[in-house]
């Protein structure tokens, strides 16, 4: 019992933490509401050093269910350096849009509770309740913003498709239960190791469970909600979505396919390796058709979400611990993109996040644009910037493993993809402005794009850090 | 210091970028300050050329470092006689390109400089590197700065020409970084040693079956289009046209020797067996390389295009002559690659100042200048002559040398490459003529000749184009010994296989 509940102290120290975040959003007023995220922050950076493992430990808890171990600490961290830029870089934003409320960041927070049981699961149960904590506080986030159509739309798509994929995988999952009469990873890898996947009930029911988690990756052909909802979304919330949640699923489903799905591992390497390759190449070619930049990095999220499945195919450990380095380096450039974006206004007469707003803003906002640039060429993944370090890693554990002709649709991939990243660039750089565009840049989301900027100049010259971080992770 | 030379020529000019980015606000401040660290950066170099031994084949002024210890990553840098004479030609080429743009650049000048030191530091990089992953970052690394400097104050097709030589040449890398990761699986599975020196890599023998192809294919894809070779040369007229004066000479007289430079230190070694197999079709590559871009530069009406053109032409031979796997072949190219640098960044210079006063640089609106502006007919006729290859200059010495190689190794290909020296001579003569004699166009009458800083950058150029002309031997007694090297493994490796 003791080792139960140290199994799940991070969560329960969240869960304190997060139930006096709303006191403090109930106590403080209405004009000061951004004070809740910095607690926030606070209780995150908190609980974060609180549960700093001690070398490879892992501890079981609650008779298997689930299991605190340095992977769940390297995905947590990918969680807290979403909810610190996120909520740094949503300051402004929130008050610009006149949206300042404390729920915000509350509800936020409490998503990634739900993470955080995502991530430790090996148990169906577990599994599916830590996604539906997520998920909800994530719908709710979509339309956060109350008054604008589109984030109503964003809201209301993202809650229709969400609960319908959470069905489908609850469906998979009951059939999952049926044959192998439990929900324990280790024992439903037993169960399939003795007899095989043959039988029709357990494809279908591991099909479902499977196509439930490539709806939450946004991995094509399941990805129909992803630009629609990552558009109308509040920019900041867009920004958190593209990383943590997306983190939080792939943390799951790579610990489900390591271990629950061991024994049939060459099916579900072949199932994710047509996604893979689904997933890259659409999200590039339709991003490269875009002229809204935040419509542009949805579809670029989808084919980063790409590039992460070829190391789930890699199937190695190089593999998972490439996929958490990707998502922590995604998370700092990405959310640093987003965070731009988000104080990007235009008085002209076209949307705010349109190409043509980016035209000639380096003359006016040099700094701005030279950290717009560095993301973008972070995202392109050229070095010496953190996204080409995510990017060798994934290669490499393609390549450890054989799957040659997966890496080189990678790299052909990410070569078209530069196109895109470039745009903005190049209408930055290269181009006189044509609409009176700025971007404000408030301290909030100037210590967010600067802590983004810092660490994607460093994670690319000396990754070390957080590669030792990773390098601990056992599933 | 002489220990850490490599590290402080790769470090110098970023934290100088560095300084002139915080402290310096004026454009001017900015471009003198700019001018000062790269003369600072060329006189570091000297050093390094006085103090190598020139008896040693191997690296010299080794620096090791771990860098990435779980995967085998190492700050691993030095210089061997193949290296040493570009780094020389990158600081040197990087200063005088500096100075040649205090009145061409004319808007955002503080960007410019530190865009150029910047991008220095990764030049020098790229040519010390010992480690893979380094050299990848580094090789990399020099695309954002050259891309903002064709994008920013090229010329009116800039931004397509600025796209097109990221996304070609960052197309053949990506390839390139499949083949250094495989290779370091192989090596690693092979030797159990997990590592990215590429010393280490090199001296593994992989057996020259499929693998070895298929990562000579990703290297050579990779160098080929930085050389660039014929059919993937294409991005190269609008960069250099498009590109102001500078990035024009940079990418002419560094970017292009990367390409090369990469054949000798990495396919050779490396993959030797499948660079013997691949011999004659880079031989055939190599020597359409030297004709289409002769032929296709004497039809051309801008002068700039037609000395980018006359570039795929001249590093043809390069690639030539380093196939040949002979001594002079190899050593023929390497001075090629070091007198491609001079004479083609001279000219490039020379075409941007007379471009800065008429703002044309098409060859019909010239005719009879010669008598207007004589320093600059003079200076100009000097550096035609040098690309053409007279004898006492720098140009002849390097194309007769790989013209000997080739010969011992495919007669053939020798026979019609020389064809190329003939047509060089027509395309350069031909556009020289219509320039700076005929009859005098009118439209030009306040064309003023070079004044004394112009002079001054041109001048170290000229010294250099008639010292590789007359005394060769000061360059090439830098890489009798690495060549001999690298000739004797090839060849141990070619007899092995008959």
């Amino acid at each position: 019992m003791g080792q139960s509940i140290v199994s799940i102290l991070p969560e329960i120290l969240m869960t304190i933490f997060g139930l006096m975040l709303i006191v403090i959003d109930v106590m403080s007023k209405d004009e000061k509401k951004s004070g809740v995220g910095y607690f926030g922050i606070a209780f995150i950076l908190l609980t974060l050093l609180a549960s700093v493992p001690v070398g490879g430990f892992k501890i079981v808890g609650f008779d298997q269910m689930l299991v605190w171990d340095s992977y769940a600490y390297a995905f947590f961290i990918v969680f807290a350096i979403a909810y610190i830029l996120t909520t740094l870089g949503s300051v402004d934003y929130l008050k610009a849009n006149g949206i300042n409320k404390g729920e915000y960041y509350t509800i936020l927070y409490f998503s990634i509770i739900g993470m955080m049981f995502m991530v430790s699961a090996t148990d169906l149960s577990v599994l599916y309740l830590g996604l539906e904590t997520m998920a909800i506080a994530m719908y709710i986030m979509a339309g956060f913003n109350k008054k604008d159509k589109r984030s109503n739309e964003a809201g209301i798509k993202y809650f229709i498709i969400g609960a319908f994929s959470s069905g489908i995988l609850l469906y998979g999952l009951t059939y999952v239960y049926g044959y192998t009469g439990s929900t324990k990873y280790s024992v439903i890898a037993e169960m399939l190791r003795t007899n095989g996947v043959e039988n029709l009930n357990i494809k279908l029911g591991l099909v479902m469970m499977l196509a439930g988690f490539a709806f939450k990756i946004s991995a094509v052909p399941f990805h129909m909600w992803a630009p629609d909802v990552y558009s109308g979304a509040p920019t900041p919330v867009t920004g958190f979505m593209t990383v943590a949640p997306k983190a939080a699923a792939f943390g799951a489903l790579i610990r489900f396919v390591m271990v629950a799905l061991e024994p049939a591992s060459v099916q579900w390497q072949l199932f994710f390796s047509i996604l893979a390759v689904l997933t890259m190449t659409y999200g590039n070619l339709v991003a490269i058709a875009q002229n809204n930049v935040k419509r542009m990095l949805a579809y670029s999220a989808i084919s980063h979400a790409g590039y992460m499945l070829i190391g789930l195919v890699a199937a190695n450990d190089l593999g998972y611990k490439a996929i958490a380095l990707y998502m922590i380096i995604y998370g700092f450039m990405n959310i640093g993109a987003f965070t731009i974006l988000g104080q990007l206004k235009n008085k002209g007469i076209i949307d705010d996040e349109r190409l043509e707003s980016f035209a000639g803003l380096s003359k006016k906002h040099p700094l701005a644009s030279l950290a717009m640039l560095i993301f973008m060429f972070s995202l392109a993944g050229i070095p010496p910037l953190a996204g080409f370090v995510g990017k060798f890693y994934i290669f490499s554990a393609a390549i450890k493993s054989g799957l040659v002709w997966l890496a080189i649709v990678g790299v052909v991939n990410s070569a078209i993809a530069c196109y895109y990243y470039m745009r903005v660039t190049i209408y930055m750089y290269f181009k006189e402005a044509e609409y009176d565009a700025s971007i404000e840049m408030k301290p909030a989301s100037s210590i967010a794009t600067f802590i983004a900027v810092v660490f994607v100049l460093l994670i690319g010259v000396f990754p070390s850090f957080f590669i030792n971080i990773v390098k601990m992770m056992i599933v | 210091m002489m220990a850490n030379i490599l590290t402080i020529l790769i470090f110098f000019p970023v934290l100088a970028a560095f300084f002139l980015f915080l402290f310096f606000r004026s454009g001017k401040a900015t471009m003198w300050g700019a001018f000062i660290a790269s003369i600072i950066e060329l006189v570091l170099t000297m050093p390094l050329m006085t103090n190598f031994d020139k008896s040693n084949p191997g690296m010299q002024f080794v620096e090791k470092y771990d860098w990435i210890s779980s995967f085998g990553i190492q700050y691993y840098v030095g210089v061997d006689g193949i290296s040493i004479l570009m780094v020389f030609l990158t600081t040197l080429l990087t200063a005088i390109a500096i100075l040649g743009s205090f009145t061409y650049i004319q808007k955002r000048q503080r960007e410019f400089y530190i865009a150029m030191l910047i991008l220095e530091a990764a030049m020098v990089g790229v040519f010390v590197a010992l480690d893979f992953f380094l050299f990848y970052i580094l090789w990399e690394a020099m695309l954002i700065p050259m891309y903002l400097i064709i994008g920013v104050w090229g010329g009116a097709r800039r931004i397509y020409a600025a796209v097109k030589f990221f996304l070609y040449t960052l197309a053949g890398s990506v390839f390139m970084m499949l083949a250094i990761i495989a290779l370091y699986f192989k090596h690693g599975s092979i030797t159990g040693n997990y590592t990215f020196d590429i010393l280490a890599i090199s001296s593994q023998s992989y057996g020259g079956g499929l693998f070895e192809t298929l990562v000579f294919l990703a290297f050579f894809v990779g160098f080929a289009i930085k050389v660039p070779m014929f059919p993937v040369h294409t991005w190269l007229p609008d960069a250099h046209v498009e590109a102001p004066t500078a990035g024009s000479v940079i990418l002419a007289g560094v970017l292009l020797k990367m390409g090369t430079y990469g054949l000798l230190r990495f396919c050779l070694p490396i993959t030797p067996i499948a660079s013997i197999n691949f011999m004659p079709f880079v031989a055939i590559l190599s020597v359409i390389a030297i004709i289409y871009g002769a032929l296709v530069a004497m039809v051309q009406e801008d002068i700039k295009k037609l000395v980018a053109y006359s570039s795929v032409s001249h590093m043809g031979f390069v690639t030539l002559g380093i196939y040949a796997f002979n001594q002079s072949g190899i050593e023929g190219g390497i001075l090629q690659m070091f007198n491609h640098g001079i004479i083609t960044g001279a000219l490039f210079l020379l075409i941007g100042l007379l471009y800065e006063r008429t703002h044309t640089r098409m060859i019909a609106d010239y005719g009879g200048i010669a008598s207007k502006v004589p320093v600059y007919a003079t200076i100009f006729l000097i550096f035609t002559m040098g690309s053409i290859g007279l004898p006492s200059m720098g140009g002849f010495i390097g194309e007769f040398l790989v013209l000997v190689g080739s010969f011992k190794a495919f007669s053939n290909m020798a026979i019609i490459a020389a064809s190329g020296v003939i047509f060089a001579a027509v395309y350069m003569l031909w556009m020289y003529q219509r320039v700076f004699f005929q009859s005098y166009n009118t439209g030009l009458h306040n064309l003023t000749d070079m004044n004394v800083r112009e002079v001054i950058y041109i001048m170290p150029l000229i010294i250099l184009v008639f010292w590789t002309g007359i005394y060769p031997e000061t360059f090439t007694s830098y890489m009798h010994e690495s060549v001999k090297q690298l000739v004797e493994q090839i060849q141990s490796i070619k007899v092995a296989m008959n």
